[in-house]
């Protein structure tokens, strides 16, 4: 499992939905099942990383400056 | 006194001067119903007006049907701005209209209508062409009015649910003649300077259907149809519908459901993965748990011991059966003293009747064979059998 910075929220979340669901149905072999937490966990990282560094800004465009100031 | 004859063409021309020069016709505003309405294939379009008593023919330049604000229908009340003109060789004279304005609800309805027809035969409603929207969107654009109700809704909207995504407004007029223009130019604008916005909500508050009417205009449907980025129509009410509403990508009942619609909620995003990660976590011990008991279930201590108990079982098994079999075996009642008596073929005998008096015979005992001749034979009843016995 290669760490991927570059996933998007949705897919780092459709990961992370898709280990936690095969954890669930606990099919496969012991080895499956511990590559599958691995890559949540991955995933899982990413996703938190996305939302905990989360800095929203809000700002306006100046049609004259062609600038964008805070609103 | 009467002048001296003069030529239909002098005629016409002095009519043409005085017309032009006369103030106010050279700028005049001419309410009347639409009839005969015709789009000539120059792209010129003919009409008359007319009121109770009159007609007036008029014309209306493609360069000025580019820019009507509403769609022209037969019927239709109009307010038309333009000024007289002369058309020297037919002797007729038309207004010339470069611009045309609507009121009342009935004749909005009919422009409303009449343009909803035709871009839905052009395909501008299709559902082919109708973007989605991302899960999770980085930046969205609100274009509306700076100053109105709509965008501080929106923006407080977006804050309560979603702290994640950027929001960028983009000033425009949302009434007024002018505004169709300002909405237009914006969104062809947002596409070029903003290529990475995810989302564009463009709307008002609520209004009259006047004050709502740039959302109707063809120029805003065409940029919303051309927009790359995906458009979220928010136009007044529940019950307002417009022509945007219907080209965009999505429509919102106000500009509060299209930020709704916009975002995902990160709040709730963030308790989703942590039901992941619980899931994830409680999934791998289940099953650690579940393989170390099947390992502790074929342990050699506990498969021994599972091995013995079956050793046990079958050897009584055997044993029983040593039993029944050794029940049977004639040997162990020779024991007991019984012998065999065969003829010389060695046909077992248990009658009387099978015997002659003289008859070699054999008799099994035990631990020997003897060769015997019949010397006598008596036969007897059942009683005499068991005193015999006795």
């Amino acid at each position: 499992m290669t760490s991927n910075k570059n996933l998007t929220f949705e897919e780092a979340l459709k990961g992370l939905e898709t280990a936690a669901n095969a954890l669930k149905r606990n099919e496969g072999t012991l080895e499956d099942a511990i590559k599958n937490y691995e890559q949540g966990i991955v995933f899982y990282e990413q996703c938190n990383h996305i939302l905990k560094e989360a800095k929203q800004r809000i700002e306006i465009y100046d049609k004259e400056t062609q600038e964008q100031i805070e609103f | 006194m009467a002048l001296k004859p003069v030529s239909v063409s002098q005629v016409n021309g002095y009519i043409k001067r005085i017309l032009q020069s006369d103030p106010i016709l050279g700028n005049v505003s001419v309410i009347g119903e639409i009839s005969n309405l015709k789009y000539h294939s120059s792209g010129h379009v003919y009409f008359t007006l007319k009121d109770a008593n009159s007609k007036l023919n008029c014309f209306l330049a493609a360069e000025y049907l580019r820019n009507l604000r509403y769609e022209l229908s037969d019927g239709m009340e109009i307010t038309a701005h333009g000024y007289l003109s002369v058309y020297e060789r037919g002797g007729s004279y038309s207004l010339n209209v470069k611009d045309v304005s609507l009121s009342g609800i009935g004749n909005l309805s009919i422009a409303f209508e009449q343009s909803k027809k035709k871009l839905e035969a052009e395909g501008l409603f299709d559902t082919k062409y109708k973007k989605s929207l991302p899960f999770f969107p980085k930046k969205i654009g609100v274009m509306t009015s700076p100053t109105g109700a709509a965008v501080r809704d929106i923006i407080k909207i977006i804050k309560s649910k979603n702290n994640y995504v950027n929001i960028l407004v983009y000033p425009c007029l949302v009434q007024g003649p002018e505004a169709a223009k300002d909405i237009s130019e914006g969104i062809k604008n947002i596409n070029q300077k903003f290529p990475d916005l995810d989302v564009l909500i463009i709307g008002r508050g609520g209004g009259s259907l006047e004050e709502l009417w740039p959302f109707n205009e063809e120029i805003v449907a065409r940029s919303i149809f051309s927009s790359v980025i995906p458009i979220i129509s928010a136009v007044g009410h529940e019950t307002d519908f417009t022509i945007s509403d219907f080209v965009a990508d999505f429509r919102a009942e106000t500009p509060t459901a299209a930020a709704q619609l916009a975002i995902p909620n990160t709040f709730e995003l963030q308790s989703l993965c942590q039901d992941f990660l619980s899931s994830i976590k409680y999934g791998l011990s289940r099953r650690l748990e579940y393989d170390a008991m099947r390992v502790y279930m074929h342990d050699k201590q506990k498969l021994f011991e599972s091995f013995q108990n079956r050793l046990q079982y079958e050897t009584l098994r055997l044993q029983q059966q040593k039993e029944k079999l050794e029940a049977l075996n004639p040997l162990s009642i020779m024991e007991r003293g019984y012998s065999i008596l065969t003829d010389k073929k060695g046909n077992l005998l248990n009658k009387i009747s099978q015997i002659d008096l003289g008859d070699q015979l054999f008799v099994r005992i035990k631990d020997g064979r003897l060769h015997c001749t019949v010397d006598e034979k008596h036969c007897l009843d059942r009683e005499m059998i068991i005193n015999d016995l006795k």
